[in-house]
């Protein structure tokens, strides 16, 4: 007898079985009774993940920002007991491969591994389930979540461009980090869709700081013939950016447009208040976290399907790049 | 005589669904619905992160309601644990999900199976947040959102569609290519319930999805443009208020409707008060079931390129006498034509100068004009 069959015969559903073998504490009683006993009558065995190891690893380029996965991560699995493991791959040699290595040998009940598009497909573990965060175009038959952060490049050069500017600079950030390829190709392709031609659309790189904007910025922007607007991968780099323009007494956003892509909180007290994208880190970290989940529970009882899971990122229209209508502020 | 309907597969015993909303939010409110004899409850918008509440949120105005509930503040697992507190009985559960991407659809969408949804209800739109982004979702990508959801579960899907978008062939065409079983519509719209000229402060701080009765012509042109364009089956919404709009929205081609704002307004109740009285007007009327009602007005209504040009002219009653006491004049002040005056001797009508456009027909408080 299937999984199904049992549900049917219990007149529960297929997610109330797994939680009665799961945490049949948080099943209410008669309910569980009633499914043990059709479990005891069938023989059904299923076998419940182990108890005593709870921890599930999260393994992350750079700590810095993991901070929205992380909240998402531990929604999902904190009320059900699970402590998460958080790694850090940025100074380990041998970076990724060799986090997941080890992380492997403490024996987790799960591994989520964030947006390394380095990694093989022989490297990934066989035996203990894995969910993968980010983007993996060469990975097959995995379980991946991610944002569409090439989309969300496209929508603000698209936006940008809208509000009547021509030449739009993207700022990128000097490190490498996950989402980086994507970005600029949504920069390119959006850019070369629109018309705009090489020279209106440069790409500079900046270090990821408010310093590093506002250094980028003095040197590299505000020249003789500086753009309309500036694209600028993280609000901090933005920031920076409106920082030495104000120095410079450029008007905002009329000399020069600004805007950031981390959907920061200071974003919205600043002046101009930026222009940004929001990404669903959180959403990230919690459907990631619930792929794991059933990997780990539901595996056992049944064949679970790989899934790949695309989110979007939402434009947040303030007033750093030309706009002046309430309503896009107050409804995006 | 049945009030039993079959709808997307699922044979409800009436044709009453308690739409998605606040009065859906939990478990036992789900349970009032159901215990009221709704034949199947829609969740509130189920999404990957619960939402949060501002308050004030819910509004009301001479029959009009507001909300700015966007979707439900519950998580997907505490979802998931209310749905097993449920007694449905013979009653369904029909989950109400909304995502950005197909994928995310999808995943949801088998979750929703999983936790025992008899069918699901897919929301591309909502009246609430995000709004500019979703008017201009193409018909193509909601037929994308659509197939993500279609493909990933066995039970059936239903699609909800705001009224812009239910009047649009193209996404009819989407939503039944891409596997959906029916539509429901329409989506409260987009809605302000007044200024405050004093203060020059809007009476609610966002746009709230407004619903009410006055809301029904556009439900009802809706459900009948639908029952056109599509095979899809429709459960009307926005106006369902009573027996008697229930019964209107049948007769246009519904074949089940989501009553929302009236459960708020009058209690849960009042799905049973409605159950009964419909079922006494169907058996007073001598049907048999209550899918005869089916598009029984529809033969009715003719495209207006179809309606012939037939020339007809009002006159007054015999019974009029021509004076209304009360001094009205209404129907001397609206006749564009000038065909209405009032003389020494009441009011009169000039038969050569009247076009038969009818409005002081429906104008007249005493209903003393009739066409001829």
């Amino acid at each position: 007898m299937n999984i199904r069959e049992l549900a049917k015969e219990a007149g529960v559903s297929v997610a109330t079985i797994s939680r009665v073998i799961n945490h049949p504490e948080a099943v209410l009683p008669e309910t569980r009774e009633r499914v043990q006993a059709i479990i005891e009558k069938y023989n059904y065995d299923p076998k419940p993940v182990n108890r005593n190891k709870r921890f599930v690893s999260l393994i992350v380029p750079a700590a810095a920002r993991a901070q929205g996965v992380l909240l998402g991560v531990q929604s999902v699995l904190a009320p059900k007991g699970i402590l998460v493991n958080l790694v850090e791959t940025a100074q380990v040699p041998g970076g990724a491969a060799a986090c997941l290595q080890a992380v492997i040998a403490a024996k987790p009940i799960g591994i989520l591994v964030a947006a390394e598009s380095t990694l093989s497909q022989e490297s990934l573990p066989t035996d203990v389930p894995v969910v993968l965060l980010g983007s993996y175009d060469r990975l097959e038959n995995c379980n991946i979540c991610g944002i569409n952060y090439r989309d969300a490049a496209e929508k603000m050069l698209a936006h940008l461009y809208a509000m009547g500017h021509r030449s739009i600079w993207l700022l990128q950030s000097d490190q490498s980090y996950p989402e980086k390829a994507a970005v600029t190709a949504g920069y390119r392709q959006a850019a070369a869709a629109l018309g705009l031609n090489d020279r209106r659309c440069r790409i500079l790189e900046a270090n990821d700081s408010v310093a590093g904007g506002y250094r980028t910025c003095r040197e590299a922007i505000l020249t003789e013939e500086p753009p309309q607007a500036v694209f600028a991968v993280s609000d901090a780099i933005a920031m920076g950016v409106i920082k030495a323009a104000r120095e410079e007494n450029i008007p905002l956003p009329d000399g020069l447009a600004v805007a950031g892509f981390t959907g920061s909180e200071a974003a919205a007290v600043i002046t101009p208040a930026l222009t940004t994208m929001e990404h669903p880190l959180e959403r990230l970290g919690a459907v990631a976290a619930r792929r794991l989940i059933e990997l780990i529970e539901d595996s056992a009882l049944y064949q679970v399907e790989t899934q790949e899971i695309v989110l979007k990122s939402k434009l947040k229209i303030r007033r750093s790049c030309g706009n002046r209508k309430e309503i896009y502020e107050l409804f995006e | 005589m049945s009030l039993s309907v079959n709808f997307m597969g699922l044979s409800l015993k009436n044709p009453i669904i308690a739409a998605a909303g606040p009065w859906c939010r939990d478990a036992a409110a789900m349970q009032k619905a159901i215990d009221a004899g709704a034949a199947a409850v829609v969740t509130e918008t189920i999404t990957l992160e619960k939402s949060h509440m501002v308050s004030p949120r819910i509004f009301y105005r001479q029959g009009e309601v507001y909300n700015t509930t966007l979707y439900s503040t519950q998580t997907l697992e505490e979802v998931e644990q209310e749905a097993e507190r449920l007694h449905k009985g013979d009653a369904f559960l029909i989950c109400n999900i909304r995502g950005t991407t197909p994928s995310e659809l999808r995943y949801l969408a088998s979750r929703m199976q999983r936790l025992g949804a008899d069918a699901l209800e897919l929301c591309c739109f909502t009246p609430i947040g995000t709004k500019l982004e979703d008017i201009s979702i193409r018909p193509e990508e909601v037929g994308e959102m659509v197939r993500g959801v279609t493909s990933a579960v066995e039970i059936p899907v239903m699609v909800r569609l705001p009224h812009h978008a239910a009047l649009n062939p193209a996404f009819a065409r989407q939503i039944t290519r891409n596997g959906a079983r029916a539509i429901s519509a329409i989506e409260s719209l987009e809605g302000i319930n007044g200024v405050n000229i004093e203060t020059a402060h809007c009476e609610m701080a966002a746009i709230g999805g407004c619903t009410g009765s006055h809301l029904r012509p556009l439900s009802l042109a809706a459900t009948a443009v639908l029952h056109q364009l599509t095979d899809c089956e429709v459960a009307a919404m926005c106006g369902v208020e009573d027996w008697h709009s229930i019964i209107e929205f049948l007769m246009m081609g519904a074949t089940a409707v989501q009553m929302g704002s009236a459960i708020m307004l009058r209690g849960y109740g009042h799905i049973a008060e409605t159950l009964s009285k419909l079922e006494e007007w169907l058996q007073k009327k001598g049907y048999e079931s209550v899918n005869e009602l089916r598009g029984k007005a529809l033969s009715s209504l003719s495209a207006f390129e179809e309606l012939p040009e037939r020339l007809l002219r009002v006159k007054l009653t015999a019974s009029c006498g021509g004076t209304c006491p009360d001094g009205c004049t209404r129907c001397v002040g609206a006749c564009l034509y000038d065909a209405i005056s009032q003389g020494t001797e009441g009011v009169t009508v000039d038969a050569s100068a009247c076009t038969g456009c009818g409005l002081c027909v429906s104008l007249c408080p005493k209903k003393l004009f009739t066409m001829k």
